[in-house]
């Protein structure tokens, strides 16, 4: 009987740990727009994309 | 052609939005500013868009990167950008929001192969008219513009409408890639960086496009030049123009044995890897400028073609020079192709699809084929970029336009989050 809901369990915990994964990168992205924004690479983009 | 796959699809409804608000700034025109210079100009878009247009708003990315990559530093903010993108919806933002796929699936729907001269001798008059009105705009001599210009163009043109319906060839020669490196860092060297990456990267385009003896005589082509090199390496007779037969007969058969014996292949679709690694990276780095941008057909259908053609404050006309014409050029071979084949620049060339692509199987939204899926390969039919949907849907190529969910009647193919 453990055997089969352990299968039964074993998608579920597949996509619990895809999620985990998912909002890690994500948090791991913002922090790096945030450290690129505090870096100053707006102003350095705005520099070279406002000009001919 | 008519049918149910011709309607106007949700992805095609975002494509169009997003190529109007992305280009929204009419005020250039009404008050003579050539370009947008506000606060969204420092926010980097998440797809292939560029910020020198008249009409832009935002900033293309893949620019950005290569300019902070040009001064030396580590782009974060562009970087951050292709993350988050990538790992929510993979590549759909190829799909559903950039301008360039939208251009090239409308020119895949110009009739080839069997109504080919119906095409041809559009696509030709076009090529006429156009040639005509760059002549009395540029002032230039109109038989240089029809025999440089519009004479190439009509060729391949029909070249192009010949061949068909086509998919990409599906591998690439190895011998061929590593030649055109190998030239284009050769001319680099002798003739300045400018020259060396035009060659590579037509080199590299040419390639992609091609078959094995193509290859071959390329590679052949690519060795010729090793003449510059000859005096230089005191080889005795092996100098000169020795050195350089001999170097391309070797080359020309390490390609054809390549391919024929050891199998050593290298699919034509990683191509844009190497146009994001060579040219976005390693050579912004190297000369301190965005060399992608300097050839990117995008940025010459909106920006380079437009200001140029409008000139509102003058003097953008006397700086055309030889690489505006390998501009056009460029953009010229990417819409010829587009019509035979589908999206050739988001499979070949597109360095920000190449980053997306590498989050297509990791993604929050992916997409899911039933296990009773009968093969019938409807999704491979309507699919823009000719995925086998039914083997692997959730491949580097897929762009997420979900084509495949709403031509499968029976609901084999779903996309989740």
């Amino acid at each position: 009987m453990s055997s089969a809901n352990s299968g039964l369990d074993a998608p579920r915990t597949r996509v619990t740990k895809r999620r985990f994964l998912f909002v890690i990168v994500v948090l791991f992205a913002l922090a790096l727009i945030l450290y690129g924004i505090k870096r100053g690479d707006p102003e350095t983009i705005h520099r070279f994309s406002a000009q001919i | 052609m008519s049918g149910k796959g011709d309607g106007l699809r949700p992805f095609r409804i975002g494509q169009i939005i997003s190529a109007i608000l992305l280009n929204a700034y009419i005020l250039s025109y009404l008050q003579h500013k050539i370009i947008y210079t506000g606060f969204l100009k420092s926010i980097p878009e998440p797809i292939l868009n560029c910020y020198g247009g008249p009409l832009s708003v935002f900033a293309c990315p893949i620019g950005s990167f290569q300019q902070i990559i040009g001064i030396r530093q580590i782009p974060w903010l562009p970087i951050g950008v292709f993350l988050l993108v990538g790992i929510v919806v993979g590549r759909m933002a190829c799909g559903w929001v950039c301008p360039f796929g939208l251009w090239q699936d409308l020119l895949n729907k110009i009739p080839a192969g069997r109504k080919s001269w119906l095409s041809f001798t559009l696509i030709a008059l076009i090529g006429a008219v156009l040639a005509a009105g760059l002549t009395a705009l540029l002032k230039a001599p109109w038989w240089r513009v029809y025999l440089y210009g519009w004479l190439p163009f009509t060729l391949v043109a029909l070249l192009f409408t010949r061949l068909g319906n086509r998919d990409i060839p599906a591998r690439m020669w190895l011998g061929g890639f590593l030649a055109s490196i190998g030239l284009s860092l050769l001319v680099w060297f002798r003739l300045g960086a400018s020259l060396g990456v035009v060659i590579g990267v037509v080199a590299m385009v040419l390639l992609s496009l091609t078959g094995r003896w193509f290859a071959a005589i390329t590679a052949a082509i690519a060795a010729l030049p090793v003449v510059l090199i000859g005096p230089t390496l005191h080889l005795g007779p092996l100098s000169g123009m020795v050195l350089a037969i001999v170097s391309a007969a070797v080359l020309a058969a390490i390609v054809l044995i390549l391919d024929r014996a050891v199998k050593v292949t290298l699919p034509a679709t990683y191509l844009k890897f190497a146009f994001l690694l060579i040219i976005a990276v390693v050579v912004a780095w190297k000369t301190g400028e965005p060399w992608f941008c300097k050839l990117c057909p995008q940025g010459t259908l909106e920006a380079g073609i437009p200001l140029v053609l409008w000139d509102p404050q003058g003097g953008l006309r006397d700086l055309v020079g030889w690489l505006y014409y390998v501009k056009v050029g460029i953009l010229l071979l990417v819409v010829l192709a587009s019509i035979s084949i589908k999206r050739p620049f988001c499979r070949l060339i597109c360095p920000i699809g190449a980053l997306y692509s590498v989050f297509n199987k990791f993604s929050f939204l992916h997409l899911k084929v039933s296990s009773t899926c009968k093969t019938c390969k409807l999704c491979t039919k309507v699919c823009p970029m000719d995925i086998e949907v039914h083997q692997n849907a959730n491949q580097l190529e897929c762009i997420r336009c979900l084509e495949c969910k709403y031509a499968c009647t029976p609901r084999k193919v779903q996309a989740k989050f």
